[in-house]
């Protein structure tokens, strides 16, 4: 099932009015629930701003975002705050944080929605238990380690169970063992929720977890097809 | 709402020492508002309290009006003269049904003026006719140097019934060499309290007075004479000098007493006043005072609402990552005002609540300490007529001060924020 669909999307940046800078060109691009997809490209090729238009983040200059059937780029912006809460999950380069308790940061998404406080603290500690922090829950981001506030951040963008999860260099400051522990445990939380898992990364020990790669080259999207191994996220 | 107020407190807590300032702040600009209110507002009803009873007119020497009725009814300050008994003995003699208590004070025992009276004094009644002041113990003086202490002065002084002690010169507490060591005055009685200055005062027949200054003035006593002499702000009434006068609101009509008060001021001796009309002036100068120490609290209010404009702002700078990542979260831009909006009411809110209780606890401090000196009966109240709309005054500022933080959330670049590295 197409969970995402770009189509004709086209994202132009403009200095002061003046000069225009386009960064993607998308004729036709799409995406089926529960596929992990690696997102290549060198720096400035336009990586974070087709992820921040995949999470409404961004509206394209032209050209029909769809996720999971929901054309987005066309609704309101607080409809698509709303709708970003519910069906996307954003994992940050840098873990993002908030001066809050971990459970209080992994239940925020639920309650910009308006889910009731018991079922959205429900909710977030079994997200945390799901990445192994349930006895980390009432800690603050100080009180926690690099992994375990990568892990709060993953708990925080699948406590929602959305349709897509999106990471934005999320292995670029760990060493390659968290490295590797943070990758299986995205991998890991998308497989149990079906979730579409796009991650745009220059890290190329991840490479081999990814059966599909795609690669922005001058605004273009180019795609790769390479064998899942899924012994690593089972 | 109920999700943005409790981000709000808690983005308030986490910045604990930043909140504490600006709410401390919003506390004191308000303190300052609701004391000068409240404290005024105890100030006037102690000196209308205190002022009930005292005669229909106020008789004196020639001089300040506002001076003789501060001096002689609520007992501040020093009498403004001297003038002769005979200034209304004529008036006493055409009108024989009317009482004059008269007033001679220049004495005073551990800074409670000695007055020397008549009896009559003691006739002076309340609105609701009941005495304005009664006996607690012993008796009222019967003869010269007999003493009838207030309620006040003998707890101050400690002084029992058949205590002796000598006056000192002056008004107020005075120096031990004032001291009238030749004169003695035993305690007789003891008044009730009747919530007027006069509980800090104590009563002698007006005799007592003279005799007391006429002696200072024949005696080679060096003290006496040199502090009577080099301290303009004492009177010694010596015999037939009275510093001030009471028409007593018995058996008198309206225009008599309007004919009395002119007849004494066409002439050159002595002046008549109302004490209601210069209790009123008094009154005048003290709501000019208060427009000005209102002046002074509402800038105070202003400046607190810069400071949590400021805060707000700095934080707001400061924590633009957290609502972009807020934002991010599924936030929307109403959310993210919100919580700033809140923050800045929460914040004067509190400071509005705390400031509001520290105000009424330093009024009720300084009314006590003002009515222990004075022995006017201030009290402090909760104004809620005026203190509500003066309180909502910070509280609007403070929604001010919120605004453009909120709009500042509202406004912010998102991707711009989360990815500007």
């Amino acid at each position: 099932m197409t969970v995402i669909r770009l189509q004709n999307v086209v994202h132009t940046y403009r200095d002061s009015g003046l000069s225009a800078r386009t960064v993607l060109n998308i004729p036709l691009w799409q995406a089926d629930a529960g596929e992990h997809i690696l997102l290549r490209g060198q720096s400035g090729s336009g990586k974070t701003t087709l992820l921040n238009i995949l999470a409404g983040l961004l509206t394209p200059t032209q050209g029909e975002v769809t996720i999971a059937g929901q054309v987005i780029n066309t609704l309101s912006e607080a409809k698509r705050d709303r709708f970003r809460a519910q069906h996307i999950g954003y994992v940050f380069q840098t873990h993002n944080l908030l001066s809050f308790s971990a459970l209080e940061n992994v239940e925020m998404p639920l309650a910009f929605v308006g889910e009731r406080p018991a079922l959205r603290r429900q909710k977030a500690r079994e997200a945390l238990a799901q990445v192994g922090l349930s006895d980390w829950a009432a800690n603050y981001p100080h009180q926690l380690s690099a992994g375990q506030r990568l892990r709060v951040a993953v708990a925080r963008a699948s406590v929602s169970t959305p349709e897509i999860l999106l990471a934005d260099e999320p292995t670029a400051a760990l060493d390659p063992d968290l490295a590797a522990q943070i990758m299986d445990l995205i991998q890991l939380v998308c497989h149990q929720r079906n979730a579409t898992l796009i991650v745009a990364s220059h890290d190329p020990s991840i490479v081999t977890r990814f059966p599909r790669i795609i690669e922005l080259r001058s605004t273009e999207l180019i795609e790769s097809q390479q064998e899942p191994l899924r012994e690593r996220i089972q | 709402m109920v999700y943005a107020l409790q981000i709000a407190v808690r983005n308030i807590r986490n910045r604990a020492v930043q909140s504490l300032l600006t709410l401390i702040v919003v506390a004191l600009a308000v303190a300052l508002t609701i004391t000068i209110l409240v404290l005024a507002d105890g100030l006037q009803q102690g000196i209308l309290t205190a002022s009930r009873g005292f005669g229909v007119l106020l008789i004196g020497p020639k001089g300040s009006p506002q001076q003789l009725a501060l001096s002689t009814i609520l007992l501040q300050g020093a009498p403004i003269g001297l003038m002769d008994q005979s200034a209304y003995q004529d008036i006493l003699a055409k009108n024989p049904a009317i009482k004059i208590a008269p007033l001679a004070m220049s004495d005073n025992i551990g800074g409670a003026s000695i007055i020397g009276t008549d009896q009559s004094f003691f006739l002076l009644q309340r609105d609701n006719n009941d005495p304005l002041f009664q006996i607690a113990a012993g008796r009222l003086f019967a003869g010269d140097f007999e003493v009838v202490l207030g309620s006040q002065t003998a707890t101050e002084s400690a002084l029992k019934i058949g205590d002796r002690f000598h006056p000192s010169h002056g008004i107020g507490k005075g120096l031990t060499s004032d001291v009238h060591t030749n004169i003695t005055y035993t305690v007789v009685g003891i008044l009730k309290p009747s919530h007027s200055p006069y509980d800090r005062a104590a009563f002698a027949t007006i005799n007592s007075i003279w005799v007391t200054h006429d002696t200072a003035n024949e005696t080679s006593d060096p003290n006496a004479q040199t502090s009577d002499a080099s301290d303009a702000g004492k009177v010694a009434p010596s015999h037939g000098k009275l510093t001030a006068a009471l028409l007593l609101p018995f058996g008198i009509q309206l225009n008599t007493i309007y004919t009395i008060a002119q007849g004494l001021n066409n002439g050159k001796d002595a002046m008549a006043v109302y004490p209601g009309a210069e209790l009123g002036n008094l009154f005048d100068l003290l709501n000019q005072g208060q427009v000005a120490l209102n002046i002074v609290a509402l800038l105070a209010l202003f400046m607190a609402s810069i400071t949590t404009l400021l805060s707000l702002y700095a934080t707001t700078l400061s924590r633009e990552q957290a609502i972009a990542v807020m934002r991010s979260l599924g936030a929307s831009r109403s959310t993210v005002f919100m919580i700033t909006l809140l923050e800045a009411i929460g914040l004067t809110v509190l400071g509005v609540l705390l400031g509001a209780v520290i105000g009424h606890a330093v009024a009720a401090a300084v009314g006590d300490q003002l009515a222990a000196q004075s022995a006017l009966p201030i009290e402090t109240r909760i104004l809620w007529s005026q203190e509500l709309p003066l309180l909502l005054i910070p509280v609007v500022l403070g929604v001010v001060a919120g605004l453009l933080p909120a709009v500042m959330a509202y406004r912010l670049n998102v991707v711009e924020k989360l990815f500007a590295t």
